[in-house]
């Protein structure tokens, strides 16, 4: 029972900081630059929330299945996506990415231009202002924003199935083992490890909650 | 957190505001400074719990001794109490992933780590070594399996056999996907020599795997179906046989996957299956073995 938890904890936890790596970095272009294509890349971003997850489960198996050039390319570099955990963790990356987008450049955007500008006349660069006066004022959306992150691959299952299967002890995470219990008609098992999995995201919700409530009642100062 | 809120208000307004007023400031801003800082613990603590797993070494789990084996979804129990018995035996653990066959052979196209592919036919595992997914001289059938007509016992259907479907309405029947489940192509086949298919067709839900029609029926949301008997071992529900002349009982195919890391104690565990032993518990859970025990 506590195989598939730690299991959906670490993928959870990886799919967060990667999400969380490329979603600040997409943020904070999409915050500053204009045009069709930064407009069509937001679009992408967006797409796992709205596709369903088969759909993005079965792109994921043909893009990274050895049967294609990429995960022929990766298999002879010895990474293999498909079915193993590190596969889930990359289904869980893509569908937790929008959240960290968003809730990120809703917080970079919120920073008071002149802060942004004073800091570039008194002649920082600009990697360095994002560094030193971007992300400390927009941490708290930040972080929300990946604390949601880690809830979303926490309960990621559509495409996790497609594209990792449900191995036991290896990728069977805990909405998968869930879903193989009632399959299985194991009640009591499908049970407690729903409970697990609810308590697990009311604890995340919760954090979400006081992380966002200071952001929305405390304007930040200049 | 809402006092945050107020004590901003009130800064805005303290010029014109009493000492009274200052004096109910202090006491929140201490009360906003307690549910800070428990704001803060609490952060800290949902940080390490995120992070704890990262901390336990992922093990690699193809240098172990053990052995992962894709399993028709009708082998759930059957193969589970095999297997128990074979780690008992050998002390080499097992781990099954069950599914419909069809979904499973896709998956070992795409390249997943099984080392043992058990199906519900034989036509998946050829078409596996023919693709050369799996290792030729490992090829066997391991048993045959039957279907019955299973209804669920507070749906009040009076059913006796299956031929009282001509006369009786169901609302909902479930096989398994034909198209992926073995078995649930075998359910097509009985109804459709029954002569019921045009009458069934538009109530029938199909479940994903077997395991799944047998859920929807043993949770009364669809009062009757057809399900392997290999599944019905200690049921609560009401089983009826189907007469054998509608159908050919299912065969059982097995074979050891080409990309094995573990061929040895995959033919192990085909020993096993095939010995007294194994196909006694084959025998005990309503499957018909190859083998006398």
């Amino acid at each position: 029972m506590t195989l598939p938890l730690l299991l959906s904890l670490r993928v959870a936890a990886l799919s967060a900081l990667i999400a969380a790596i490329f979603g600040i970095a997409l943020a904070f272009l999409l915050a500053n630059k204009q045009g069709v294509l930064w407009h069509l890349l937001d679009g992408l971003i967006h797409l796992p929330m709205v596709l369903p997850p088969t759909v993005l489960g079965y792109y994921l198996l043909i893009a990274l299945s050895q049967r294609s050039p990429l995960g022929a390319w990766l298999s002879n570099l010895g990474i293999h996506l498909t079915f193993t955990w590190q596969g889930a963790v990359v289904a869980a990356s893509v569908v937790a990415l929008p959240l960290v987008t968003q809730s990120a450049r809703a917080a970079i955007e919120s920073i008071p231009a002149d802060l942004l500008h004073v800091a570039s006349t008194l002649g920082r660069a600009p990697f360095a202002i994002f560094l030193t006066i971007t992300l400390p004022l927009a941490w708290r959306g930040v972080l929300a924003g990946v604390v949601m992150a880690f809830a979303r691959a926490l309960g990621e299952f559509g495409a996790t199935l497609m594209i990792a299967g449900n191995i036991p002890g290896r990728t069977q995470t805990l909405p998968i083992a869930i879903y193989d219990a009632v399959q299985a008609g194991e009640a009591a098992r499908a049970n407690q490890l729903s409970l697990l999995l609810t308590g697990a995201a009311i604890v995340l919700l919760v954090s979400i909650r006081l992380l966002t409530n200071r952001i929305a009642s405390r304007p930040q100062r200049s | 957190m809402l006092s945050l809120g107020a004590i901003d208000m009130i800064r805005r307004k303290q010029k014109s505001l009493s000492a009274i007023t200052q004096r109910l400031e202090v006491s929140l801003s201490r009360r906003a400074k307690i549910s800070s800082s428990v704001a803060r613990y609490w952060l800290v603590f949902v940080l390490l719990f995120l992070w704890a797993p990262m901390l336990v070494a992922c093990q690699t789990a193809s240098e172990r001794q053990e052995l992962t084996i894709a399993a028709a979804a009708s082998l759930n129990t059957t193969f589970s109490e095999i297997g128990d018995a074979f780690t008992k035996e050998s002390g080499i653990p097992v781990t099954f992933s069950f599914a419909a066959t069809g979904t499973l052979s896709e998956q070992i196209r795409n390249g997943a780590p099984f080392d043992i592919f058990a199906a519900a036919d034989t036509a998946h595992i050829t078409n596996l070594f023919v693709e050369g997914y799996i290792i030729p001289e490992s090829r066997a059938v391991f048993a045959h399996g039957l279907v019955s007509l299973v209804i669920a016992p507070d749906s009040g259907l009076q059913l006796k056999s299956l031929n009282d479907l001509k006369n009786i309405a169901v609302e909902r029947f479930t096989i398994a996907n034909p198209k992926i489940a073995p078995y649930g192509a075998a359910a097509q086949t009985i109804v459709e020599n029954a002569g019921l298919w045009t009458q069934i067709e538009e109530h029938l839900v199909f479940g994903e795997s077997v395991r799944q029609s047998l859920q929807y029926i043993d949770s009364g949301e669809i009062p009757a179906g057809i399900i392997p008997n290999s599944l019905l071992l200690d049921s609560p529900l009401i089983i009826i046989p189907i007469d054998s002349a509608l159908y050919d009982p299912v065969e059982h195919g097995i074979g050891i996957i080409a990309d094995s890391h573990h061929t040895a104690e995959a033919e192990q565990f085909l020993n096993f299956l095939f010995s007294p032993q194994g196909q006694a518990i084959l025998a005990n859970h309503g499957l018909i073995p190859v083998a006398d025990p």
